[in-house]
């Protein structure tokens, strides 16, 4: 008996919490990792760490949404948002950064600020 | 013009009226063509070749998903060669899929011939339509020969299906549910061009089912090809 493909969703990788992924995993969709990642992680679009999540990877994104362990840099264009329960080691590099209270931070900030998006917007237009 | 491949197992007596049905139906619909009974010592690839040679430009499967996907590799490299099916037997998920009805009622599909180019996947030069299930997914499973994915006690399937509009193949590992309340984990997904399944250790044997029908061992390479087959198809196909 065929099985049917998962529905379209708005994430077009899903790691999901039994699953790890090991070496550089490269997408061009929205990614949402509940699982283990071990290596880089490179999209142009949005990147969600949930909870239970734990990433030994360096993070380049469009966007992130961190609730999980993250043991690498993150480095993304536009908005990068750490929950209460996100736990990161490394430098982390963004236009616009939100840390909600709770949140272990321990490395460098960079904030790149909204003109670097304006500029690129400009550009691209 | 059409050429017919019977499967084996319909040379049995108890088949003998649906034939007679199928055959009346095609001459009435002004389909009929060359019959072909297929038996130990015949081979659909040899038919399909010595009929494509011949200007064939359908050929039809009487029979079951096992025969639709021995043919399929016969076809792959003939873009201007229809497949048609009129399932009989079991299992006919596929011609299900293309919303072909079993028995005589699939001659007026091919009399209409509606047309639906269908892209195939390939395993070790083989060809599906569908879908390959990993059977031992503790397997090494790496995509696009950049990362693993290392799934432990699931089940790991592959899609032949494009994700927005973008010609991939689609991963998912969905673990076995765990626990007396056989809670069950969320899915993975994965989008990627190339899947290469290995056994993680010497000695492992690691199956690949293509289309529920078609095993191959691994070491096996997924991929999408840039093939597609013309396959006539019911109103209702997807």
């Amino acid at each position: 008996m065929f099985s049917k493909p998962p529905e379209k969703s708005e994430f077009e990788t899903i790691i999901g919490p039994s699953v790890k992924v090991e070496g550089d995993f490269v997408g061009d969709g929205n990614v949402i990792v509940e699982g283990l990642v071990n290596g880089n992680l490179r999209t142009g679009k949005l990147v969600v760490v949930s909870e239970k999540a734990k990433i030994t990877a360096n993070i380049n994104a469009g966007s992130a949404r961190i609730a999980g362990e993250v043991t690498g840099n993150i480095k993304v264009t536009e908005r990068l948002d750490l929950a209460g329960s996100a736990k990161v080691s490394g430098d982390i590099e963004a236009a616009i950064v939100s840390i909600e209270a709770g949140a272990c931070f321990n490395g460098k900030c960079a904030v790149t600020g909204t003109n670097v998006i304006k500029k690129e917007a400009i550009k691209t237009a | 013009m059409y050429s017919y491949l019977y499967d084996q197992f319909l040379s049995h007596e108890k088949y003998f009226r649906t034939r007679s049905l199928i055959e009346t139906n095609l001459t009435d619909l002004g389909i009929n063509g060359k019959m072909f009974r297929l038996n130990l010592l015949n081979s659909p690839q040899e038919i399909i070749r010595d009929e494509i040679k011949r200007g064939v430009k359908n050929i039809v499967v009487i029979g079951n998903d096992r025969l639709v996907c021995q043919v399929i590799d016969s076809l792959a490299g003939f873009p201007d060669v229809a497949l048609g099916i009129i399932p009989m037997g079991e299992p006919t998920e596929i011609a299900t899929n293309f919303g072909i009805p079993p028995g005589v009622a699939a001659c007026p599909i091919l009399s209409t011939r509606l047309i639906r180019q269908v892209r195939l996947a390939k395993i070790n030069n083989r060809y599906f339509f569908y879908q390959a299930e990993i059977k031992n997914p503790d397997a090494m499973i790496r995509c696009d020969g950049i990362y693993n994915i290392v799934a432990g006690n699931a089940s790991i399937k592959i899609f032949n299906q494009p994700v927005n509009e973008k010609e991939v193949l689609l991963a998912t590992v969905q673990p076995q549910a765990t626990g007396l309340l056989r809670k069950s984990v969320s899915q993975s997904v994965f989008s990627c061009q190339r899947i290469l399944i290995e056994p993680r250790e010497k000695g492992q044997t690691v199956k690949i089912l293509a289309d529920d029908q078609k095993e191959i061992v691994a070491p096996a390479e997924i991929e999408i090809t840039g093939i597609k087959l013309k396959v006539i198809i019911g109103k209702s196909g997807i």
